[in-house]
Protein backbone atom coordinates (compact mmCIF):
# COMPACT_ATOMS: atom_id res chain seq x y z
CA UNK A 1 0.00 0.00 0.00
CA UNK A 2 2.82 2.35 1.00
CA UNK A 3 4.54 1.67 -2.33
CA UNK A 4 1.38 2.53 -4.28
CA UNK A 5 0.97 5.78 -2.35
CA UNK A 6 4.64 6.66 -2.93
CA UNK A 7 4.33 5.86 -6.63
CA UNK A 8 1.20 8.00 -6.92
CA UNK A 9 2.97 10.85 -5.09
CA UNK A 10 5.94 10.64 -7.49
CA UNK A 11 3.63 10.56 -10.52
CA UNK A 12 1.72 13.55 -9.15
CA UNK A 13 4.94 15.50 -8.61
CA UNK A 14 6.23 14.63 -12.09
CA UNK A 15 2.94 15.70 -13.65
CA UNK A 16 2.92 18.95 -11.66
CA UNK A 17 6.50 19.69 -12.69
CA UNK A 18 5.69 19.04 -16.35
CA UNK A 19 2.54 21.14 -16.18
CA UNK A 20 4.47 24.06 -14.73
CA UNK A 21 7.39 23.85 -17.15
CA UNK A 22 7.89 27.33 -18.53
CA UNK A 23 10.40 28.27 -21.21
CA UNK A 24 11.61 31.85 -21.11
CA UNK A 25 14.17 34.30 -22.45
CA UNK A 26 15.18 37.89 -21.81
CA UNK A 27 17.33 38.18 -24.90
CA UNK A 28 14.72 37.87 -27.62
CA UNK A 29 14.82 40.16 -30.63
CA UNK A 30 12.13 42.37 -32.14
CA UNK A 31 12.62 44.16 -35.44
CA UNK A 32 10.31 46.43 -37.35
CA UNK A 33 10.28 48.17 -40.70
CA UNK A 34 7.85 51.04 -41.23
CA UNK A 35 9.57 52.64 -44.20
CA UNK A 36 8.20 53.19 -47.70
CA UNK A 37 11.60 52.76 -49.34
CA UNK A 38 12.45 56.49 -49.30
CA UNK A 39 14.26 56.23 -45.95
CA UNK A 40 15.46 53.48 -43.63
CA UNK A 41 12.82 53.40 -40.87
CA UNK A 42 13.82 50.25 -39.06
CA UNK A 43 14.53 49.54 -35.41
CA UNK A 44 15.85 46.56 -33.45
CA UNK A 45 15.31 45.59 -29.84
CA UNK A 46 17.64 42.90 -28.47
CA UNK A 47 16.14 42.52 -24.99
CA UNK A 48 12.65 41.13 -25.53
CA UNK A 49 11.26 39.09 -22.63
CA UNK A 50 9.44 35.97 -23.84
CA UNK A 51 7.68 33.13 -22.05
CA UNK A 52 6.07 29.93 -23.30
CA UNK A 53 4.20 27.20 -21.41
CA UNK A 54 3.92 24.06 -23.55
CA UNK A 55 1.28 22.40 -21.36
CA UNK A 56 -1.23 25.17 -22.14
CA UNK A 57 0.28 26.75 -25.26
CA UNK A 58 0.44 30.12 -23.50
CA UNK A 59 2.87 32.50 -25.18
CA UNK A 60 3.77 35.98 -23.99
CA UNK A 61 6.30 38.63 -24.81
CA UNK A 62 7.15 42.09 -23.58
CA UNK A 63 9.10 44.70 -25.54
CA UNK A 64 10.42 47.90 -23.99
CA UNK A 65 9.79 50.65 -26.52
CA UNK A 66 12.85 52.64 -25.41
CA UNK A 67 14.96 49.54 -25.97
CA UNK A 68 14.76 49.90 -29.76
CA UNK A 69 18.01 50.86 -31.46
CA UNK A 70 18.10 53.01 -34.61
CA UNK A 71 20.70 54.18 -37.09
CA UNK A 72 19.81 57.84 -36.51
CA UNK A 73 19.29 59.88 -33.36
CA UNK A 74 16.57 61.95 -35.03
CA UNK A 75 14.64 58.82 -35.97
CA UNK A 76 15.01 57.47 -32.43
CA UNK A 77 13.67 60.73 -30.98
CA UNK A 78 10.72 60.87 -33.36
CA UNK A 79 9.92 57.20 -32.72
CA UNK A 80 9.88 57.63 -28.92
CA UNK A 81 8.42 61.11 -28.61
CA UNK A 82 6.06 61.55 -31.56
CA UNK A 83 4.91 58.14 -32.72
CA UNK A 84 5.11 55.71 -29.78
CA UNK A 85 4.97 58.21 -26.87
CA UNK A 86 7.21 55.85 -24.95
CA UNK A 87 7.09 57.86 -21.69
CA UNK A 88 3.33 57.27 -21.60
CA UNK A 89 3.34 53.76 -23.10
CA UNK A 90 6.71 52.23 -22.17
CA UNK A 91 5.95 48.61 -23.12
CA UNK A 92 4.37 46.60 -25.86
CA UNK A 93 2.93 43.30 -24.65
CA UNK A 94 1.59 40.21 -26.39
CA UNK A 95 -0.42 37.61 -24.46
CA UNK A 96 -1.81 34.69 -26.39
CA UNK A 97 -1.70 31.01 -27.19
CA UNK A 98 -0.28 28.60 -29.72
CA UNK A 99 -3.50 27.17 -31.07
CA UNK A 100 -2.07 24.01 -32.66
CA UNK A 101 -0.07 22.66 -29.72
CA UNK A 102 -1.07 19.13 -30.69
CA UNK A 103 1.42 19.46 -33.57
CA UNK A 104 4.32 20.65 -31.38
CA UNK A 105 6.53 18.29 -29.39
CA UNK A 106 8.95 20.28 -27.26
CA UNK A 107 10.68 17.07 -26.20
CA UNK A 108 11.64 16.14 -29.75
CA UNK A 109 14.06 18.13 -31.93
CA UNK A 110 12.40 19.48 -35.03
CA UNK A 111 10.83 22.50 -36.69
CA UNK A 112 7.14 22.94 -36.02
CA UNK A 113 4.87 25.44 -37.81
CA UNK A 114 2.64 27.16 -35.26
CA UNK A 115 -0.46 29.29 -35.29
CA UNK A 116 -0.60 31.99 -32.64
CA UNK A 117 -3.62 33.94 -31.50
CA UNK A 118 -3.86 36.58 -28.80
CA UNK A 119 -3.94 40.21 -27.82
CA UNK A 120 -1.19 42.59 -28.84
CA UNK A 121 -0.89 45.87 -26.96
CA UNK A 122 1.01 48.67 -28.64
CA UNK A 123 0.79 52.38 -27.81
CA UNK A 124 -1.80 51.58 -25.12
CA UNK A 125 -4.19 49.97 -27.63
CA UNK A 126 -5.08 46.28 -27.38
CA UNK A 127 -6.02 44.41 -30.56
CA UNK A 128 -6.74 40.77 -31.34
CA UNK A 129 -4.05 39.37 -33.60
CA UNK A 130 -3.41 36.08 -35.30
CA UNK A 131 -0.19 35.01 -36.94
CA UNK A 132 1.84 32.05 -38.14
CA UNK A 133 5.33 31.26 -36.98
CA UNK A 134 7.75 28.45 -36.32
CA UNK A 135 9.13 26.77 -33.24
CA UNK A 136 12.46 25.05 -33.72
CA UNK A 137 13.32 22.65 -30.92
CA UNK A 138 17.02 21.87 -30.55
CA UNK A 139 18.49 20.11 -27.54
CA UNK A 140 15.86 21.34 -25.09
CA UNK A 141 15.73 24.95 -26.22
CA UNK A 142 13.07 26.43 -28.47
CA UNK A 143 13.70 29.07 -31.10
CA UNK A 144 10.34 30.74 -31.70
CA UNK A 145 9.88 33.20 -34.53
CA UNK A 146 7.04 35.01 -36.20
CA UNK A 147 6.61 37.76 -38.76
CA UNK A 148 3.46 39.83 -39.11
CA UNK A 149 2.22 43.22 -40.23
CA UNK A 150 0.25 45.76 -38.23
CA UNK A 151 -1.68 48.81 -39.38
CA UNK A 152 -0.34 51.84 -37.48
CA UNK A 153 -3.74 53.52 -37.41
CA UNK A 154 -5.21 50.48 -35.58
CA UNK A 155 -2.91 51.34 -32.68
CA UNK A 156 -3.58 55.07 -32.88
CA UNK A 157 -0.04 55.80 -34.07
CA UNK A 158 -0.38 59.07 -35.93
CA UNK A 159 1.70 59.83 -39.00
CA UNK A 160 2.48 63.56 -39.31
CA UNK A 161 1.86 65.01 -42.76
CA UNK A 162 5.52 66.00 -43.31
CA UNK A 163 6.69 62.39 -43.16
CA UNK A 164 3.72 60.66 -44.76
CA UNK A 165 5.72 59.82 -47.88
CA UNK A 166 8.53 58.27 -45.86
CA UNK A 167 6.52 56.43 -43.23
CA UNK A 168 4.37 53.50 -44.26
CA UNK A 169 0.83 53.08 -42.98
CA UNK A 170 1.84 49.59 -41.87
CA UNK A 171 4.81 48.15 -40.02
CA UNK A 172 6.34 44.76 -40.65
CA UNK A 173 7.37 43.16 -37.35
CA UNK A 174 9.63 40.17 -36.68
CA UNK A 175 9.98 38.51 -33.29
CA UNK A 176 12.59 35.89 -32.51
CA UNK A 177 13.17 34.32 -29.09
CA UNK A 178 15.39 31.43 -28.11
CA UNK A 179 13.70 30.05 -25.02
CA UNK A 180 14.98 27.60 -22.46
CA UNK A 181 13.45 26.20 -19.29
CA UNK A 182 13.29 28.93 -16.68
CA UNK A 183 15.84 28.39 -13.89
CA UNK B 1 23.81 80.13 -47.13
CA UNK B 2 21.79 77.29 -48.69
CA UNK B 3 24.87 75.05 -48.43
CA UNK B 4 25.24 75.79 -44.71
CA UNK B 5 21.55 75.08 -44.09
CA UNK B 6 21.80 71.85 -46.10
CA UNK B 7 24.88 70.81 -44.10
CA UNK B 8 23.07 71.43 -40.79
CA UNK B 9 20.02 69.47 -41.95
CA UNK B 10 22.26 66.65 -43.18
CA UNK B 11 24.14 66.62 -39.84
CA UNK B 12 20.93 66.47 -37.79
CA UNK B 13 19.33 63.83 -40.02
CA UNK B 14 22.34 61.52 -40.02
CA UNK B 15 23.62 62.06 -36.46
CA UNK B 16 24.12 58.69 -34.78
CA UNK B 17 22.24 57.97 -31.54
CA UNK B 18 23.99 58.14 -28.19
CA UNK B 19 25.59 54.82 -27.31
CA UNK B 20 26.53 53.61 -23.86
CA UNK B 21 29.85 52.16 -24.96
CA UNK B 22 31.24 55.36 -26.55
CA UNK B 23 30.13 57.98 -24.05
CA UNK B 24 30.76 58.75 -20.37
CA UNK B 25 28.11 57.69 -17.84
CA UNK B 26 26.15 60.54 -16.24
CA UNK B 27 25.56 58.46 -13.10
CA UNK B 28 27.20 55.36 -11.64
CA UNK B 29 25.34 53.21 -9.11
CA UNK B 30 25.87 49.90 -7.37
CA UNK B 31 23.26 47.32 -8.39
CA UNK B 32 21.56 47.26 -4.96
CA UNK B 33 21.47 51.07 -4.78
CA UNK B 34 19.97 51.09 -8.27
CA UNK B 35 17.24 48.72 -7.11
CA UNK B 36 16.58 50.92 -4.06
CA UNK B 37 16.13 53.95 -6.30
CA UNK B 38 13.61 52.05 -8.44
CA UNK B 39 11.74 50.74 -5.39
CA UNK B 40 11.60 54.28 -3.97
CA UNK B 41 10.14 55.84 -7.12
CA UNK B 42 10.72 54.04 -10.40
CA UNK B 43 8.60 56.49 -12.39
CA UNK B 44 10.73 59.41 -11.26
CA UNK B 45 13.96 57.51 -11.93
CA UNK B 46 12.73 56.44 -15.37
CA UNK B 47 11.73 59.97 -16.32
CA UNK B 48 15.08 61.38 -15.14
CA UNK B 49 17.38 58.79 -16.66
CA UNK B 50 15.58 57.14 -19.62
CA UNK B 51 17.76 57.34 -22.71
CA UNK B 52 20.68 58.55 -20.55
CA UNK B 53 23.96 56.73 -20.21
CA UNK B 54 24.21 55.23 -16.73
CA UNK B 55 26.84 53.02 -15.14
CA UNK B 56 26.07 50.02 -12.93
CA UNK B 57 28.49 48.02 -10.83
CA UNK B 58 27.76 44.60 -9.42
CA UNK B 59 28.36 40.92 -9.79
CA UNK B 60 27.78 39.08 -13.08
CA UNK B 61 24.80 36.73 -12.84
CA UNK B 62 24.78 35.51 -16.42
CA UNK B 63 26.64 36.02 -19.70
CA UNK B 64 24.62 35.01 -22.74
CA UNK B 65 23.55 36.01 -26.21
CA UNK B 66 25.36 39.41 -26.27
CA UNK B 67 23.92 40.24 -22.83
CA UNK B 68 25.44 40.64 -19.39
CA UNK B 69 23.03 40.22 -16.47
CA UNK B 70 24.06 41.87 -13.23
CA UNK B 71 22.60 40.51 -10.00
CA UNK B 72 20.78 42.97 -7.78
CA UNK B 73 19.32 40.72 -5.11
CA UNK B 74 17.03 37.69 -5.22
CA UNK B 75 14.32 39.14 -7.41
CA UNK B 76 16.11 41.83 -9.42
CA UNK B 77 18.55 41.76 -12.31
CA UNK B 78 19.92 44.32 -14.72
CA UNK B 79 20.16 43.33 -18.37
CA UNK B 80 22.82 45.02 -20.52
CA UNK B 81 22.79 44.36 -24.26
CA UNK B 82 26.02 44.72 -26.23
CA UNK B 83 27.08 44.65 -29.84
CA UNK B 84 29.03 41.48 -30.59
CA UNK B 85 32.51 43.12 -30.50
CA UNK B 86 31.94 44.76 -27.12
CA UNK B 87 30.43 41.56 -25.73
CA UNK B 88 33.55 39.63 -26.77
CA UNK B 89 35.67 42.13 -24.83
CA UNK B 90 33.62 41.33 -21.74
CA UNK B 91 33.76 37.54 -22.12
CA UNK B 92 37.55 37.69 -22.65
CA UNK B 93 38.11 39.20 -19.22
CA UNK B 94 35.07 38.33 -17.09
CA UNK B 95 33.12 35.29 -15.96
CA UNK B 96 29.94 34.70 -13.95
CA UNK B 97 30.41 35.87 -10.35
CA UNK B 98 33.04 38.52 -11.18
CA UNK B 99 32.49 42.14 -10.20
CA UNK B 100 32.04 44.47 -13.13
CA UNK B 101 31.09 48.08 -13.91
CA UNK B 102 29.13 48.59 -17.10
CA UNK B 103 27.53 51.59 -18.72
CA UNK B 104 24.64 51.71 -21.14
CA UNK B 105 21.62 53.67 -22.28
CA UNK B 106 18.82 53.12 -19.78
CA UNK B 107 15.62 51.79 -21.41
CA UNK B 108 13.49 51.43 -18.28
CA UNK B 109 12.42 49.05 -15.56
CA UNK B 110 9.82 46.28 -15.21
CA UNK B 111 8.01 44.82 -12.21
CA UNK B 112 8.08 47.85 -9.90
CA UNK B 113 4.52 48.93 -10.61
CA UNK B 114 2.13 46.78 -8.57
CA UNK B 115 -0.97 48.13 -10.26
CA UNK B 116 0.05 47.68 -13.86
CA UNK B 117 -0.99 44.41 -15.44
CA UNK B 118 0.45 45.21 -18.85
CA UNK B 119 3.79 45.84 -17.19
CA UNK B 120 4.25 42.21 -16.29
CA UNK B 121 4.10 38.84 -17.94
CA UNK B 122 2.09 36.70 -15.54
CA UNK B 123 3.92 33.53 -16.59
CA UNK B 124 7.21 34.95 -15.38
CA UNK B 125 5.80 36.51 -12.24
CA UNK B 126 6.70 39.70 -10.54
CA UNK B 127 10.39 39.59 -11.32
CA UNK B 128 11.96 43.01 -11.23
CA UNK B 129 14.37 44.03 -13.94
CA UNK B 130 16.00 47.00 -15.62
CA UNK B 131 17.48 47.28 -19.07
CA UNK B 132 20.47 49.07 -20.55
CA UNK B 133 21.29 49.01 -24.28
CA UNK B 134 24.42 49.62 -26.42
CA UNK B 135 26.48 48.78 -23.34
CA UNK B 136 30.22 48.87 -22.83
CA UNK B 137 32.70 48.39 -20.04
CA UNK B 138 33.17 51.39 -17.78
CA UNK B 139 36.96 51.50 -17.57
Amino acid sequence: MKKIVSLLAVLFLLNTTWAQKIYSSKTGQAWFDAGTGMEDITGTNKSVTCAFKPSTGDLQFLVKIKGFEFWSQLLQEHFNENYMESDKFPNSVFKGKVTNMEKVNVDKDGTYPVNVKGILEIHGVKKDVESNGTMKVVGGSISASSEFTIVLDDYKIAIPGVVKDKLSKTAKIKINCTLSIAK
Amino acid sequence: MAAIAASIIFYIATKKPLTGSDNPAVLILKADAFKNELVKNHKQFDSLYSNKNIGISGSIKELSNDHVFIAGGDDFSISCSFDSANFQNVTKSYKVGDSITLKGIYSGSTGFDNQSSADELDMIGNEKSAELKTCGLNR
